[in-house]
């Protein structure tokens, strides 16, 4: 008899749970200032704990909590190489109480390799503001037989390592092996940078390419040749860009600026698409805001391990997207192409 | 060197730091103990405010609360057959049946004794390794991790139980299970029926907690049984008994230091692999190893002692090459950035008195963090005597907590429950649950590294020097109690006159 | 003649091994296919050696072990609890699902004690209890939040 009467309220507890949820009443649009004020905001890292972009976000939630007197949660959902953020962030209500941080070059490479669990479109995004912008490099070891791009291309059969085969530093591999005509292999299922420094230390792989590792530069495991840009970085000067060694034009030289613009890697701060134009100013307003403050900026270097020099705005990452976007289908025909050639 | 020694005792021992390292060991210990959030997530959690602390200060906390989860990590896998860390899970084989035994308080002075004194006497061996690191890391290439985890999954034959068959059939399941996901070598997405949730493959945490937290309790349910069937030590002369096992075994803890010391220091090779090949080779070195799996001590103190043993190691590498080796080490190596310390070679010279306190914080910490434990393990014994009644929705709740803080995804509480179910009738028809647990954890890492292997070095890639010691350690481990009969016998023939 | 539940089980892991070695042929390239080719295969093998064992009937000291240690199968009574335990946990899943865990908690913990015929004073303080352990530590400590359900938790 009590067992019964327990089930019976607890169904009953369920049925007007039930209801209320469905009877709430819609909230009246009010200002973006007054619409945050005692709110929940969920900011959703796409990057492993710890890394540069999951930092950046960390911090972003303490201003944003400062600023708009709503608290903070950042939540992690770096599944399936953060696709699984980017697809939550992509399907969320745009009200502004979900937001985010992903590595734009992940976010766009994913795309550019035609990986089919990435279930967004990347000009669809509402773009808050990008933080940082670090070029890709292409590392050999200090001590092998492979110095120089002459060196390179004079090489047969070549190894270069790579993570997994539609991630970035195999976007990187594909693109050096094109650009330089290489006699040259993309090794995948090395389990991150550190794994692949150490490949490249003992000989097992002649090099890869990937952003600024300085941990790996300074253990003497890995030095730059080149930088995939068109002109050199300020982050380290003495390494040429890759059109200072190789004569470039047309699709090539086109493929070197995708990996100074989408492909840069920074830390976008976005928000799902469909976000209204006053709310989406509200927030670049303040991230513009904080990329002024001496105190913000000096966070941010700290979490990045290096002088962060660049902020740019949402507008400037908007147009980006889309003018890449546009060209979305030609990259997407060469790296299927160019995968299926070079994979060992 | 002697007054990097010096400055870095007095930096340890100031009171602001020592009352730091304190609250960061009663954080550790807990975060160890509560399944599902693991010492990475809290260490991702504190590292923010890492940033508004001295150097020293900020690294002090993290170093200690990082140095203790795996201490009390093995708590709950020995009182409700639920490890706090994945790394624990080895510790369930012996831990829990010591339990049901009434021997939960030895169990557990035991395990933490062996984690203890394994987090200490490692600091020592880092300090005078710094030179051999590097070698060592290069020489470990992809050939050779590929028979390292080969070895721990030759343990596969140590944990069959009772028929070979079944153990195997286990094993072999866990191995499939780990094939589940996308593969990182090729991009294909094998048995994932174009599901986005099985994308990444089944997550460790709730296919543990089902298999072996969850399991356990329905069976307890079914059979209106509480946790322990013998009426529980619960005195602290319990613990102390634990305490003295290890001493009588230290030979043993010695080999398991030893062996989760080295298999730290090598990146990536997994948390897994040390603690099971410790376990392993307990059993197979024993003098009864048919007794493990059904409450001896030895298969406590082993994989604890490699538990915490590996970590000390991987800091070592973190430190003094910048490497980090886990998600734990990735975050540590984060910290030390965000306060200004690159770690690296120049670490070891320029930054040397601060590198001294962190290793030597690591020994501290360790032994606040056990003695914390070791004074508290009777009163938690109690809880595997609590009537189920409380305990069942207790540990439910636990669990499902658990599967989602580890997971953030609703979805897995299916995953859990269903190995919950599955490791219920594993249980009762004879199949070793331990074997597919140590099938899923090094299965996906042997295939990664022997794929690898076969690119660079071609099919014939184990035939070097370091793989082919492995394989000889592996084969005469295997065979180590039929040797142990045989020997004698045919030496006696041979002196015979 | 009526089969043992061993023998449905290694039926399961004979079928298992099957589906494995049919899919591995399905994957593209011979990196992805060989290992799960192979481990299925193993897996088909010692699973029907295992079959074969039950129809045979030849490890007849096994069984007789296994009979009287009473780990051979479940009987009906044991059935039926697993039946309501796993009931429970499915619904505190769904519960949770659906309300997340701060609603489900409590309510379950109350319901569960209740269903045991344990006293309503017992059941309310054991339920509060649950609560007030899990929302400091998750929501105040860790800041760490729980999942709020699919009704309460989207925006």
């Amino acid at each position: 008899m009590t067992k019964n009467l327990v089930m019976i309220v607890v169904a009953l507890i369920l049925a007007v749970t039930g209801v209320m949820a469905g009877c709430a009443p819609k909230a009246q649009p009010e200002a973006p200032a007054d619409f945050y004020k005692g709110k929940t905001i969920e900011l959703v890292s796409t990057a492993s704990p710890g890394v540069a972009t999951d930092l950046i976000l960390r911090i972003i939630a303490s201003y944003l909590s400062g600023d708009t007197s709503a608290s903070t949660i950042v939540t992690d959902r770096r599944g399936a190489g953060g696709m699984e953020g980017m697809s939550y962030l992509y399907k969320a209500k745009p009200d502004g109480l979900t937001l985010g941080m992903t590595a734009s070059v992940k976010f766009v490479g994913n795309k550019v390799m035609g990986e089919p669990a990435a279930e967004y479109e990347i000009e669809k995004f509402s773009y808050i503001m990008s933080i940082g912008r670090r070029l890709t490099y292409f590392y050999v070891s200090p001590e092998g037989p492979y110095q120089s791009v002459a060196d390179l291309k004079a090489g047969k059969n070549l190894k270069i390592g790579a993570t997994s085969p539609s991630g970035y530093v195999s976007l990187a591999d594909l693109t050096v092996i094109k650009l330089l005509g290489l006699d040259a292999k993309v090794i995948t299922g090395f389990d991150g940078t550190s794994e692949l420094s150490l490949a490249v230390k003992r000989g097992e792989v002649i090099g890869y390419g990937v952003e600024i590792n300085q941990a790996s530069i300074e253990a003497g495991m890995i030095k730059p040749i080149f930088v995939l840009a068109t002109e050199r970085d300020p982050l380290m000067p003495d390494v040429p860009a890759i059109t200072e060694l190789v004569n470039l034009s047309g699709e090539d030289l086109e493929l070197v600026k995708l990996w100074e613009t989408a492909l840069v890697n920074s830390s976008l701060f976005i928000a799902p698409p469909g976000m209204s134009e006053d709310r989406m100013g509200f927030l670049r307003d303040l991230a513009n805001k904080w990329a002024q403050d001496e105190g913000f900026r000096q966070e941010i270097d700290a979490v990045s391990g290096e002088e962060v020099q660049v902020y740019i705005t949402g507008e400037e990452v908007t147009k980006v997207m889309q003018d890449t976007a546009a060209a979305l289908a030609k990259f997407q025909a060469i790296f299927a192409e160019l995968i299926e050639k070079y994979r060992a | 060197m002697f007054e990097a020694y010096g400055t870095a005792i007095a930096t340890l021992f100031q009171p602001v730091n020592l009352l730091v390292m304190l609250v960061a060991v009663i954080i550790g210990l807990i975060v160890g103990i509560i399944p599902g959030i693991s010492g990475a997530t809290m260490l991702a959690i504190l590292l923010p405010f890492v940033f508004h602390m001295p150097a020293e200060v900020a690294l002090i906390l993290l170093v200690a609360l990082h140095a203790v989860v795996y201490t009390s990590g093995g708590i709950t896998s020995i009182l409700l057959n639920m490890p706090g860390e994945g790394s624990s899970a080895a510790t369930m084989l012996d831990g829990f049946p010591m339990t049901q035994k009434g021997e939960g308080s030895r169990a557990i002075g035991a395990a933490i004794t062996s984690s203890m004194a394994g987090g200490v006497v490692p600091v020592v061996l880092a300090l005078a390794m710094v030179p051999a690191i590097m070698p060592v890391i290069i020489a470990f290439g992809q050939p050779e991790m590929a028979i390292l985890v080969l070895l721990g999954i030759s343990f596969l034959a140590a944990l069959t139980g009772g028929s070979v068959t079944k153990g195997m059939i286990s094993g072999l399941l866990g191995l499939l299970l780990s094939f589940v996901g996308f593969h990182s070598v090729t991009g294909v997405h094998r048995f994932s029926f174009g599901t986005a949730f099985l994308y990444d493959g089944i997550a460790l945490v709730p296919l543990i907690l089902g298999l072996f937290g969850l399991s356990e309790l329905f069976h307890l349910v079914m059979r209106r049984e509480t946790a322990i069937t013998q009426r529980a030590v619960v005195k602290l002369s319990g613990v102390v008994a634990g305490m003295k096992d290890v001493w009588r075994h230290r030979w043993l803890w010695f080999r398991s230091t030893i062996i989760g010391y080295i298999i730290g220091i090598i990146p990536g090779i997994g948390a897994g692999v040390a603690t099971w090949v410790s376990y392993g080779q307990a059993k197979q070195t024993s003098k009864h190893p048919e007794k493990f799996g059904t409450g001896v001590v030895e298969g406590v103190i082993a994989p604890e002692a490699a538990d915490n043993a590996k970590e000390a190691g991987a800091l070592l590498t973190t430190m003094a090459l910048g490497i980090p080796g886990s998600a734990i080490m990735a975050l540590m190596l984060a910290a030390f950035l965000m306060v200004g310390v690159t770690p690296g070679p120049s670490m070891m010279t320029e930054h040397l008195p601060l590198a001294l306190t962190l290793l030597l914080g690591v020994a501290l910490a360790n032994i606040i963090g056990g003695i914390i434990c070791l004074f508290s393990a009777s009163y938690m014994v109690r809880v595997a005597s609590v009537h189920l009644d409380f305990l069942f929705p207790g540990i439910l709740i636990v669990a499902l907590i658990g599967v989602y803080v580890a997971t953030l995804s609703p979805m897995d509480f299916i995953v859990a429950l269903t190995f919950g179910l599955f490791g219920l009738v594993m249980r009762r028809y004879g199949y070793s649950r331990p074997a597919l647990l140590l099938g899923f954890i090094l299965g996906g890492m042997f295939e990664r590294y022997s794929l690898l292997s076969i690119k660079i070095y071609g099919p014939l890639f184990f035939i070097r020097p370091i793989p082919l010691a492995l394989l000889i350690i592996m084969i005469l481990l295997l065979n180590y109690p039929y040797l142990k009969r045989a020997l004698p016998g045919l030496w006696r023939r041979r002196v015979k006159p | 003649m009526k089969m043992k539940g061993s023998f449905w089980v290694a039926i399961f892991f004979l079928l298992l091994g099957l589906f494995g070695i049919v899919q591995s042929l399905t994957f593209r390239y011979w990196e992805s296919m060989v290992l799960p080719l192979a481990i299925s295969s193993l897996l088909f093998i010692l699973a029907a050696v295992e079959v074969g064992k039950e129809l045979l009937r030849r490890d007849k000291r096994e069984a007789a072990v296994e009979k009287k240690s009473g780990k051979e199968g479940l009987n009906k009574i044991e059935i039926r609890r697993l039946g309501w335990v796993f009931s429970w946990a499915a619904g505190f899943s769904l519960a949770v699902y659906l309300l997340g865990f701060y609603i489900a908690v409590p309510i379950f913990a109350f319901a569960y004690l209740k269903w045991r015929g344990r006293s309503w004073l017992a059941a309310i303080i054991f339920a509060l209890a649950m609560l007030a352990f899990i929302y400091p530590v998750f929501e105040l400590g860790l800041k760490s939040p729980l999942y709020k359900g699919l009704i309460f938790g989207a925006h």
